[in-house]
Order: C-alpha cells, then sequence, then structure tokens
C-alpha cells in the first residue's frame, strides 16, 4: 500500500505555493471596469441552443415516425387497391393493374371500340363486324333510353342460328358468363395456354389476361370475348379442357341482359330523325333567300348531329350483342389440411403456446427493422440534445 | 438569487485574491490567471440572474473559474503545444518576506508548482480545489462537472502520485512508506 501524504501537508504546501503568487490589486478594479461592456444575454438567447437542439431532434423524430406510419399506409392503400383492381371486370372494361403479390397482367383491358385491335390470339379482322365503321362515334347523353332487363340466368343453350346477333328472331342479348377451374399443382400454365387457344378458334379473343404462376398459389385469370352464336360453344370446350387427371370446374354462371327494346328504340329514332333530315334537305333546295338558307342549314346540322350521337349508341350496343364475355379463371387445388386431430386440452394448450411464440417472434424481427431505426433516431436526438445542452452550459459558466 | 451591483464588489472583495491563486496553481501563470478570473467574474456578471443562492454560489464559481483555466489551457496546448506554465512564472518577491524565508518558500513554491505541473489537467484542477480552496468533494464534483465518485478518484491518483514525487518529500513531515 502506497503511503500518502496527509492533507494538512498538502494543503500547507498548496497554501505556502499559492500565496508565492502575489494578488495584483487592481484586478477587481478592472473587474468592476469591464463590468459596464458585460451585457445581460437574455433568457431566450442562453437557452437557444439547447433549445434548437431539442426542437430540432423532436421534429426530426416525429418526421421519422410519420415518414413510417405513411408508407406503411400508403403501402396498405396500394395493396387494397391492387388487389381490387385485379379483379378482371366481366365485361372486360375495367380493371388492368397488376398485382403488387407478383401478379402480371398482359395489360389493360381496351375499350369496347378498341378491343377489334388488341386481341391477344385469333383472326381479329374477322371480329370487326362489317357493319361498324372505323371511326368511332361519340357518346349519346341526351338520347332517350329504355329500361333494359334481366331475362336469363344460367346457360343460354339451345342451338342457335348463326346471325349478327346470333338469335333468329334479331333479340339483341348481351351474354356474361364465368368458369371457375381447379387443377391438379403444375397445370395452371397449360390449362391457361389451352383456354386462350379455344378463343381462336371460335374466332375470338383474349380481352384481358392476369397470370401469377410464381409462389405457391399460382392463378390465372383469363376474360374472352367470343362471338354470341359461339359463347355455349367456348363454355362447353373450356369445361373439357379439365378432363380427368387435370382438374374440376368448380364453379360456372351466366346471365344475359336483353337490350332488344333499347336497341330498337334507337333505331326508330334513327329513321325518323333521318326522315326529318331529308324533309329540311328537300326544304333547302327550295330556299331563294340567304336567310332562308341559313335558317334551314341550321336545322339540318342539328337534326344531323342527333343522328350521329344516336348512331353511335347503337353501335355501341350492337358490338355488346355481338360479342360475349366469358372470364375462365384457373387456379390449383388448395392443399389438403393433414393434421385433423383433435387435440385434447392440454395438448392444444401447448399448440396454441408454441404457435404464439412463433407468431411473436415473427412479428418481432418483422418490426424489428422500424424499431432500430426509432431508437437509432432517438439517440441520435439524446445525443444532439446532450451535446447541445453541454455547449450552452459551457457558454452559461 | 442575483448579483447585484454591491453584491459584486464584495464578492470581487472577498473571493478574488483565492480565485486568482487558484487559477494560478491550475495555469501555473499569472497573467494568464489574471485574464481567466477577469473573464470568470465578467461571466457571472452577465449571467448574474443564474447565479445559485447560498453555499452553491462558491462552487459555481469555482465551476466558472476552472472552465476559463481548462479553456486557456487548451488553446494554449493546441497553439503551441505546451501548458501556459511551461512559458515561465513572473512572481515578484513579498518585500515583507525574510530573504532567508523567502529562499525558502521559493523553493518550497517552486518543487510543489513542478509537482503540479507532472500532473495531468484532470487530477491537478480537483487537487487544487480540495486543498487550497477548501472545496468539497461534492462541491468540486460541480464544479468539474463529473459525479462525486470520479472526484474521489481522481483525488487518490493526485496524492498517489504527489507521494510518490521525490521532490516533496523533503517538504512533508509525514513519515513515507514505500509502495509495496
Amino acid at each position: 500500500m502506497n503511503a500518502m501524504i496527509s492533507d494538512d501537508d498538502l494543503t500547507r504546501l498548496l497554501e505556502q505555493a499559492g500565496s508565492s503568487f502575489d494578488v495584483p490589486v487592481e484586478g477587481p478594479s478592472w473587474v468592476l471596469e469591464e463590468r459596464g461592456e458585460a451585457s445581460v444575454r437574455p433568457w431566450v438567447r442562453r437557452r437557444a441552443l439547447p433549445l434548437g437542439a431539442a426542437a430540432a431532434a423532436v421534429v426530426a423524430l416525429v418526421l421519422v415516425l410519420q415518414s413510417l406510419g405513411g408508407a406503411g399506409t400508403s403501402l396498405e392503400k396500394q395493396q387494397v387497391f391492387g388487389a381490387s383492381a385485379g379483379v378482371g371486370a366481366p365485361g372486360g372494361v375495367g380493371g388492368g393493374f397488376a398485382g403488387t403479390a407478383g401478379g402480371t397482367s398482359s395489360g389493360a383491358a381496351p375499350a369496347p371500340e378498341q378491343q377489334a385491335f388488341r386481341g391477344a390470339a385469333g383472326d381479329l379482322s374477322a371480329l370487326t363486324p362489317a357493319s361498324v365503321p372505323a371511326a368511332a362515334a361519340p357518346g349519346v347523353p341526351s338520347a332517350p333510353r329504355t329500361a333494359s332487363g334481366v331475362v336469363a340466368s344460367g346457360p343460354a343453350g339451345g342451338k342457335q342460328p348463326a346471325t349478327s346477333t346470333g338469335f333468329a328472331d334479331g333479340a339483341r342479348i348481351v351474354q356474361t358468363g364465368s368458369i371457375g377451374l381447379v387443377v391438379e399443382k403444375g397445370k395452371v400454365g397449360p390449362v391457361a395456354l389451352k383456354v386462350r387457344a379455344l378463343a381462336a378458334t371460335v374466332t375470338g379473343y383474349v380481352a384481358d389476361e392476369k397470370s401469377t404462376e410464381i409462389g405457391s398459389d399460382p392463378t390465372s385469370s383469363l376474360t374472352l370475348r367470343v362471338p354470341v352464336a359461339a359463347f355455349q360453344k367456348t363454355v362447353d370446350a373450356v369445361r373439357n379442357t379439365v378432363g380427368e387427371g387435370i382438374g374440376k370446374v368448380e364453379s360456372s354462371t351466366a346471365s344475359a341482359a336483353d337490350i332488344t327494346a333499347q336497341y330498337a328504340d334507337l333505331q326508330a329514332q334513327l329513321q325518323s330523325l333521318r326522315a326529318a333530315r331529308e324533309r329540311f334537305l328537300a326544304i333547302l333546295s327550295r330556299a331563294n333567300t340567304i336567310g332562308e338558307t341559313l335558317s334551314v342549314q341550321q336545322r339540318v346540322d342539328a337534326v344531323q348531329g342527333q343522328i350521329d350521337q344516336i348512331e353511335g349508341r347503337r353501335r355501341v350496343l350492337e358490338k355488346q350483342s355481338e360479342l360475349a364475355t366469358l372470364t375462365v379463371s384457373v387456379s390449383e387445388k388448395p392443399k389438403e389440411i393433414k393434421d385433423l386431430r383433435v387435440r385434447s386440452g392440454l395438448s392444444q394448450a401447448f399448440h396454441d403456446a408454441w404457435r404464439g411464440f412463433t407468431t411473436g417472434v415473427e412479428s418481432l424481427i418483422a418490426h424489428s427493422g422500424r424499431g432500430l431505426l426509432v431508437l437509432i433516431v432517438g439517440i441520435v436526438a439524446l445525443l444532439v440534445g446532450r451535446l447541445g445542452w453541454r455547449l450552452a452550459r459551457r457558454r452559461l459558466v | 438569487m442575483d448579483v447585484e451591483s454591491d453584491d459584486l464588489e464584495a464578492w470581487l472583495q472577498r473571493d478574488y485574491a483565492a480565485a486568482y491563486r487558484t487559477a494560478c496553481l491550475v495555469l501555473r501563470n499569472p497573467i494568464d490567471a489574471q485574464d481567466a478570473v477577469q473573464e470568470a467574474f465578467l461571466r457571472v456578471w452577465r449571467f448574474r440572474d443564474a447565479v445559485p443562492p447560498g453555499e452553491a454560489r462558491k462552487a459555481w464559481l469555482y465551476r466558472v473559474v476552472v472552465n476559463a483555466c481548462v479553456s486557456r489551457l487548451r488553446a494554449e496546448k493546441s497553439r503551441t503545444g505546451k501548458d501556459s506554465g511551461d512559458l515561465g512564472l513572473e512572481r515578484l518577491p513579498d518585500p515583507a518576506v525574510s530573504p532567508a524565508e523567502r529562499a525558502e518558500q521559493s523553493g518550497l513554491a517552486a518543487d510543489v508548482l513542478a509537482a503540479l505541473a507532472d500532473l495531468p489537467e484532470s487530477l491537478r484542477v480537483p487537487l487544487v480545489l480540495r486543498f487550497y480552496s477548501g472545496l468539497s468533494e461534492k462541491e468540486i464534483a460541480v464544479a468539474i462537472d463529473r459525479r462525486p465518485g470520479t472526484v474521489k478518484s481522481r483525488l487518490y491518483d493526485a496524492r498517489q502520485r504527489l507521494a510518490l514525487d521525490p521532490r516533496l518529500s523533503a517538504w512533508v513531515d509525514t513519515p513515507k512508506e514505500m509502495a509495496q
């Protein structure tokens, strides 16, 4: 053990060493002279540095937390949106967004006017009705309407003569249907290929396709547009694609909306307006003055505008009733649940405890990134605040 | 508790000498010590509304003085690589002391100052505050912004080093035991 110098010795030595320094007599007076120049720093300025550092740290923390929360919300929104948009509309005019969970899509569904130019398979030129002119018609917001009724539920069966409408009596029916196929593992891709080829054989085309062939749950959804006359044939052919050992039909729906009256109404309006236009043209030929000519010409132009609007709507209905829509979804058979044992109370409790543990660990790992970031930001904020406080205190004293 | 004009004068009258000599022992340079103490008292005046009341006032003052000294030490060291005390002491002899006593005092002070100079700043400051300025360990902790345990540990280290310094052995009455 080392011997220490006693407190008294140390005090004596330091006092004698200190007293060897002569105190300047004018020292206090110099301080008093300088005192007048020293101003009092306001409280806000003295505390400005630590307050600023603390405020910056808090703002940074809030921003990080907000960005974390905001990112999560937007991601959730994106996922919800993707899920809803991923469902193909039966009419082939909606959807088209790729899902966010690895889903793929063949592209947005074409508008009715564009469908004839965007078929994924088949002879598209054969599908374009001869009666439909190349130029698209404007909409018909002001045209008179009649109610259209749903007339059938179930397969629109029966042998139908091959007319432009598909029905012998000239009825205009908008047909839609859907088939859900469940296939064996690894058969989603081949069955989807077969369905796609079927559309070509009936001079139809694939209006929309969404496929996810990678992952634990591969699915494929195809929207076919086929001639009305070939609708039932197509349904049967799709059913036949899943034979023995491939899969089975899980669900099937079909519906039809009768637009005959609406179509006939538009045709009658067109006939009337065309007759009126002819009469105005006859009057125009007999006009003698410029005033008469201009007046009649205005009437002709107005009638012609109505004719164009109604004609456009008629063409849309015509096209809808010429091509039926069939949505085919293909998915793998779900895995069988092997463990169907009825557990005893204690076994179930252990099972639940283990599941709770693994779920908790998974949750902990999943949130560790965010927690780590918050921890880092917190530590940085603490260090900045502490540094600011020390600097302020050093300035203070 | 605010430091009013009269209070500052009284405070200077009472504490200037002790603060100045404390600064001299820390800095080992009278000129720097005078500047540091002047700066410290001006800071006291500038921040007079933050001066704590009662006994804590003394620790607060020494904290200001120590900080001023440490700032000068660090500035000097970064500028020249040496402590300000290495630049030389300019002390005037006290005419009231006889030449023999002066010689003895001068030799003692020189040895103590040399021993202090060999101590690092972190040990020298608490030692001076404890055994010259008379601050308690708690007050030193406030003055140097460290925990009391740290102060106690540093005081122990400083005393251990001084005990082993041969320059002080001649001035110490306590019989020394050698280190095991």
